[in-house]
């Protein structure tokens, strides 16, 4: 039996109860809410969302046919499209730009994927100074901190916190009003955008046919980071494509309402080649990163579903895991039902055996996520490879084999639940919260109801006389 | 890594892959079905909702309201030629406003150079090719003339609608021809102004674009 990896569990412990782990907890709730308000005024979003779901699986199956011509129009439209197989050659590339560039200032837009590959400290190691211009994202940045949600990154956050922060980080007065904190903020990242030589963005959608790539953003700063610098570099996850403008359509529909209760966000930006012969202004040049970094494995694992993600983070407020442990508790930059599919295909299975078991099956992800990814389906049949693996649970197997061998043997069966009658007449009612040996493991993160006093069998027998 | 190397590996993975069965064919748009709205209505209500503001009592009359209300500024407008009405940035200008370009030089230090006159950018003037009744967004579009930044770098953005472009939703829009959507180097939904909620889910307006957004209706 090996060693069982309790790095999610641990983690979990320290965070839970935590003032941290409160915030994102109602944080979380608020967004269910503003989901929910906007789903019921929509009358169209589930006929919409089964939509979203044949366009994304058919996108998937035919992925390589799409990201070809996506490709082809971006450099019809004169943009440059660099295909990186991993984080190291995306970040090299994106060097190499900002080395032709001479760019010392960048901004950027809040991405998961520029987080995944870890793009600002590679930057910065060049010396260039890196600004990320989302208030959350910028918060997170100041602090040097983690971002605990996917579309919301200081949910972990009060204001006083921001308060303290900018006084100590910014040098301004303190103050806890969120109107303030974000004048402050809007005075201080205002001249950043304007200087700055390249803008850094990811992509919510690229649209094949035309080599378009859709930011949606509430703040301005996606269009901001897209157009005042000279240079602009859009970076994305490969599964991000959608074949064409109207397929698009369909796709935003579903993610503001699913992801902030918006029927669209404020800014739902479409950026199609750099700027154009005649055009005032916009980027003069406009480069495109096609990151794999372990997705074409993904495509090819018995979980390929989970790149129709459209990264709403509806499943994260939902989880009632999630809202209790917070986003740090999953390790990875994606959290939640989400994050516990793709973090170990991903990333590998190394310390992220637990994820699978960091839910309860409750099935509330599948009955919000927009194109319908069957979440708990592949939680399961992650704990099935977790468990063939035997490398987390071991002592699963022997409990097992003891139940299998009780429960086909009537003797036996009957003997074992008279003993454990026993233990529940010593204390009737309740729940067994640590138990001695291999139980142990159970007990340690749940608790086992006590057994009845009189076994059903004794029970039955004795009420129908037979 | 080269491009066809990249391709030939998505390709065997989708030989692998155990994706539920999805349309062998692209399945294209969806029109929704929505209940039949006054069309004008449903678009006011919708701008209220994300705390823009609606104006239905003229060109003139809006636009002496609301820099009566903020004060002369510096402007960057749209040209002429490309707002539905004429004569609306000469009437900013009668009020005391001042029109900065919003033509950007192409070279790094000439662009920074003259986006550093933006900073205190007080009015943006728009058109509007086109509005959803839905969602309460109006579409913008880049191009000679049309500079991005109008929308976005100043405190309040004015956009001039023609009544007879408000669509039921972003769906009917996007399916007609005309909409066009990658026939510029930028096309912008704008739902309401600027806005964050980072910070205890708390809404705050103007964080990096527009804290105000006005549309005024132009009838057609």
């Amino acid at each position: 039996m090996t060693e069982q990896s309790t790095v999610f569990i641990e983690r979990a412990g320290q965070e839970v109860g935590t003032a941290k782990a409160e915030a994102v907890g109602s944080g979380a709730r608020v967004l269910i809410a503003k989901r929910a308000k906007a789903v019921d005024a929509y009358p169209a979003m589930d006929a919409m969302r089964d939509r979203s779901r044949e366009i994304r699986l058919h996108t998937l199956a035919n992925l390589d046919t799409y990201l070809a011509q996506f490709a082809d129009a971006v450099e019809a439209l004169g943009g440059h499209v660099f295909f990186a197989a991993d984080a190291a050659e995306a970040n090299q590339y994106i060097r190499g730009v900002a080395d032709a560039a001479d760019a010392e200032l960048i901004v950027k837009v809040k991405s998961m994927v520029t987080e995944e590959i870890e793009l600002n400290a590679a930057l910065e190691e060049d010396g260039r100074t890196v600004v990320e211009t989302d208030l959350g994202e910028f918060i997170i940045q100041l602090a040097d901190d983690r971002p605990s949600h996917i579309v919301a990154p200081v949910l972990h956050w009060t204001r006083q916190d921001v308060g303290c922060l900018f006084t100590a980080e910014l040098g301004v007065e303190y103050t806890e009003e969120p109107t303030e904190l974000n004048q402050i903020a809007r005075t201080h990242l205002r001249r950043i955008f304007l200087n700055a030589d390249m803008g850094i963005s990811g992509v919510n959608f690229a649209t094949a046919s035309t080599g378009s790539v859709t930011i949606v953003t509430n703040e301005g700063n996606g269009r901001l980071t897209t157009t005042a610098p000279r240079v602009h570099i859009a970076v994305m996850g490969m599964e991000r494509i959608v074949p064409t403008p109207g397929d698009l359509g369909v796709m935003l529909e579903v993610l503001g309402r699913s992801s902030t209760g918006q029927a669209l966000t404020s800014y739902t930006n479409t950026v199609t080649g750099p700027r154009r012969e005649g055009d005032p202004d916009g980027p003069e040049e406009f480069h495109v990163v096609i990151l794999d970094n372990g997705r074409s494995k993904v495509l090819g694992d018995e979980v390929s579903e989970i790149l129709a993600c459209i990264r709403c983070g509806a499943c994260l407020n939902i989880c009632p895991v999630y809202r209790v442990v917070g986003g740090h508790a999953y390790g990875d930059i994606y959290p939640g039902p989400v994050g516990s599919v793709l973090s170990p295909v991903l990333f590998g299975f190394e310390d992220r055996e637990q994820l699978a078991y960091a839910c309860t099956l409750c099935g509330a992800c599948l009955e919000v996520c927009p194109p319908r990814i069957d979440l708990p389906g592949m939680l399961v049949k992650l704990r099935n490879r977790v468990v063939d693996d035997g490398d987390v649970f071991g002592w699963l197997n022997p409990a097992m084999s003891a139940y299998r061998f009780a429960a086909t043997k009537p003797a036996v069966w009957n003997g074992s639940l008279r003993t454990a009658s026993l233990a529940g007449r010593a204390r009737p009612g309740g729940w067994f919260t640590r138990l001695p040996g291999p139980g142990g493991a159970w007990t340690s993160v749940r608790d086992l109801p006590r057994p009845a006093v009189e076994p059903f069998r004794t029970w039955w027998r004795r009420r129908d006389g037979t | 890594m080269e491009r066809d190397a990249f391709l030939n590996r998505v390709r065997s993975s989708i030989g692998e892959a155990t994706l539920p069965y999805g349309p062998t064919v692209d399945p294209g748009p969806l029109v929704p079905d929505l209940p039949d709205v006054d069309l004008l209505a449903r678009f006011t209500e919708a701008v209220e909702a994300v705390s823009g503001t609606v104006h239905t009592d003229g060109v003139t009359a809006a636009l002496n309201e609301i820099v009566a209300s903020h004060g002369p500024g510096r402007l960057i407008a749209w040209n002429d030629e490309h707002l539905p009405v004429d004569g609306a940035v000469g009437r900013l200008t009668d009020a005391g406003c001042e029109v900065v370009s919003g033509d950007v030089p192409s070279d790094a230090e000439g662009r920074r150079n003259h986006q550093a006159d933006y900073l205190d950018v007080r009015y943006g003037l728009t058109g509007a090719e086109a509005a959803f009744a839905e969602s309460g967004s109006i579409v913008t579009r880049s191009g000679s003339g049309r500079p991005r930044m109008a929308s976005l770098v100043p405190l309040v953005h004015i956009a001039l609608l023609p009544t007879d472009q408000i669509f039921r939703s972003q769906m009917h829009w996007l399916t007609q021809p005309e909409s066009d959507l990658a026939g510029a180097a930028n096309v912008v939904y704008i739902t309401g102004p600027s806005r964050t909620a980072d910070i205890e889910q708390q809404i705050n307006l103007g964080v990096h674009g527009p804290r105000e957004l006005h549309v005024i209706l132009v009838p057609a």
